[in-house]
């Protein structure tokens, strides 16, 4: 392909030496952006980004600095051009401090170009409409339920008063006395508290409506379900775990090896955000959200961890400060629990006991975690002995003893109390 | 009289009707000594330590049981010499731990590297995280199991260090599924 119009190719290039200092959008080569674009995804984006430093420079204006034979040779192979003695090769290999980038034989001289034009072209930004003093007008649908019940109250309250007036109105036509609203509500009232049977039914509906809130109030005592306290870092499941389909054991690691489930500490989030720092992140009318910053809940992390934004590294000798996340799931301290037992041994999904995380943008305890709960559980929840060798002649002693009925946690004593209470 | 005791049910049950509807606090506990024992909690706040943190670093030096140290440094060269030196052990390169591998690898690698290793994860699809290679050969011939093990440790490019999320026998049995990845995008 190069060689088919490398005449041309010379042409124009010698036409970019000419026009090199006056304008930066006039390129020797000719490629195509938009498989330039995918291109880069594929093969740069890891280390590179057009504006910014990533793990190697930002790309955009890069066919301004270094000519276009250097830059086929560099992406193609750079160690080979570093060893050929290539000075500016070997400046750039150590102002990133000896970091190698990859060879990419593969690619052809057209996908070069095909890049390189991305590069020169950059992405093409959306074009906003309304765009009124820059701000964007987005009509918002609010939520007008409560208006509508105090209007609807109003209006019905206006009738009521107008029929009260009207019926006045009726007898004063009929020469009789008027009555007053409030005498006519006594009149509904007084035959209403002398007719037995509507009292009795109504202390009996009263009286289970008391008890059954007074069960609640007393079997609430010390029970949280539902609890969902605010966190120091609004961060969303249902982005994470939902979205991205990142496994819940990925970030809780120690569910599979201790008693607790673990809160991630920060360098699991900087595991993605040394990447993603959300200032690419776009509303609706597709404008940048934060103005190019970083979201604020992610500088949160970069904060409490001493991550460098502008020289992409952590910072030397910082005072490192915990993110004080607010603990949800308070099992009572009299009752002994272990995850790693329950996630591996019994295989449950996380979702059994902590319901659809992957859809709540903020965690609430969606377990009661009562006793009652628990012993439903096990007296319900199969053993699970396939693939497990340990429990292997256990198993079949107990088949033999249960006669082929299904073996459930409670009948290896998942309902002793010592089991859990010692 | 009736209409008394009428108005005060009423009222009773409508007070307990509003207890505790606000989810931002736990709600309420009665005689809870037994609920909260004088022991720290998991990451609970401590006066005791300088620091503030129940959660205090092991003594420096201290070797738990069954660690493998780890000495490649975290830079070009000792990348290049556990890529060349560093060998994987022979009890996890056989067919045994594979399973296993294959769980593990869907937790921890899947979402960027994709199920197969083509490098096509769901990260990379709604383009969240680029670049991330496929493991085939032709992509990245020089890998070798030393050198995967050499980035979980300390990470490479965009990708983050694993080693707090992985123990030694896990890394090991997730490399041993790559490799099987790697055979089978050829």
């Amino acid at each position: 392909m190069y060689t088919k119009s490398k005449s041309r190719r010379l042409a124009s290039f010698l036409l970019v030496v000419v026009f090199m200092f006056s304008s930066s959008s006039v390129q020797a080569f000719e490629g195509d952006a938009k498989n330039g674009k995918k291109l880069f995804k594929q093969n740069c984006a890891s280390c590179h980004k057009l504006d910014k430093k990533l793990v190697g420079p930002a790309l955009t204006g890069v066919t301004d600095k270094y000519s276009e034979e250097w830059l086929l040779q560099w992406i193609r192979n750079n160690a080979e051009l570093r060893a050929s003695g290539d000075e500016d090769a070997i400046d750039i290999f150590e102002e990133y401090n000896g970091s190698v980038m990859s060879s990419f034989t593969m690619l052809s001289n057209q996908d070069i170009f095909d890049i390189l034009t991305y590069t020169v072209e950059g992405d093409q930004k959306p074009v906003l409409a309304d765009v009124v003093g820059g701000a964007v007008v987005v009509a918002e649908a609010k939520d007008y339920s409560n208006q509508i019940t105090i209007g609807l109250g109003l209006l019905l309250f206006v009738m009521v008063m107008l029929l009260a007036r009207m019926k006045n109105t009726l007898r004063l036509v009929q020469g009789e006395e008027t009555v007053s609203i409030l005498d006519e509500a006594g009149w509904f009232w007084g035959r209403l508290i002398k007719n037995k049977r509507i009292v009795t039914l109504a202390t009996v509906l009263v009286t289970i409506v008391f008890l059954n809130q007074l069960y609640a109030l007393m079997m609430g005592v010390g029970q949280e379900q539902n609890y969902q306290p605010e966190q120091p870092i609004a961060f969303s499941h249902a982005l994470h775990a939902g979205e991205n389909e990142i496994d819940c054991n990925y970030c809780h690691s120690s569910a599979r090896h201790s008693k607790h489930s673990g809160i991630p500490s920060a360098n699991v989030c900087m595991n993605c955000h040394m990447y993603v720092d959300g200032s690419e992140i776009t509303d609706d009318a597709g404008a940048l959200k934060y103005d190019g910053d970083n979201s604020p809940e992610i500088a949160k992390i970069y904060a409490a961890i001493g991550w460098d934004v502008e020289e992409r590294g952590y910072i030397e000798d910082y005072e490192q400060q915990p993110i004080k996340w607010v603990r949800i799931h308070n099992l009572p301290d009299l009752a002994y629990f272990n995850h790693s037992q329950h996630v591996n041994a019994a295989e449950l999904e996380c979702q059994e006991c902590h319901g659809p995380v992957e859809t709540m943008e903020e965690v609430y305890q969606y377990s009661p975690l009562t006793m009652g709960w628990c012993i439903n559980c096990h007296r319900e929840t199969e053993v699970q002995f396939e693939q497990n060798g340990y429990y292997q002649d256990f198993h079949a002693e107990l088949t033999e003893e249960y006669h082929g009925e299904k073996i459930t946690a409670e009948k290896i004593g998942g309902i002793e109390c010592g089991k859990c209470h010692y | 009289m009736k209409r008394i005791t009428f108005v005060i049910v009423l009222a009773a049950s409508a007070i307990i009707a509003s207890c505790n509807t606000d989810s931002t606090t736990p709600g309420y506990t009665y005689f809870d000594d037994m609920y909260q024992s004088p022991s720290l909690e998991t990451y609970e706040p401590s006066a005791i330590f300088a620091n503030g943190l129940s959660a205090q670093l092991p003594v420096e030096g201290t070797v738990p049981r069954g660690y493998h140290p780890y000495e490649y440094a975290n830079s070009t060269e000792g990348y290049e010499s556990a890529r060349t030196g560093l060998m994987a052990p022979e009890e996890f390169m056989g067919e045994l731990g594979l399973q296993e591998g294959e769980d593990l690898y869907n937790i921890f690698c899947d979402h960027c590297h994709g199920e197969k290793g083509d490098g096509n994860g769901p990260l990379v699809m709604q383009e969240k995280i680029l670049g991330v290679p496929s493991y085939a050969a032709s992509r990245l011939p020089d890998i070798t199991p030393g050198s995967m093990y050499h980035v979980i440790m300390h990470g490479k490019g965009i990708m983050g260090s694993h080693a707090s999320q992985l123990t030694y026998d896990e890394r090991w049995k997730i490399i041993r599924y790559v490799v099987k990845l790697r055979e089978d995008q050829e």
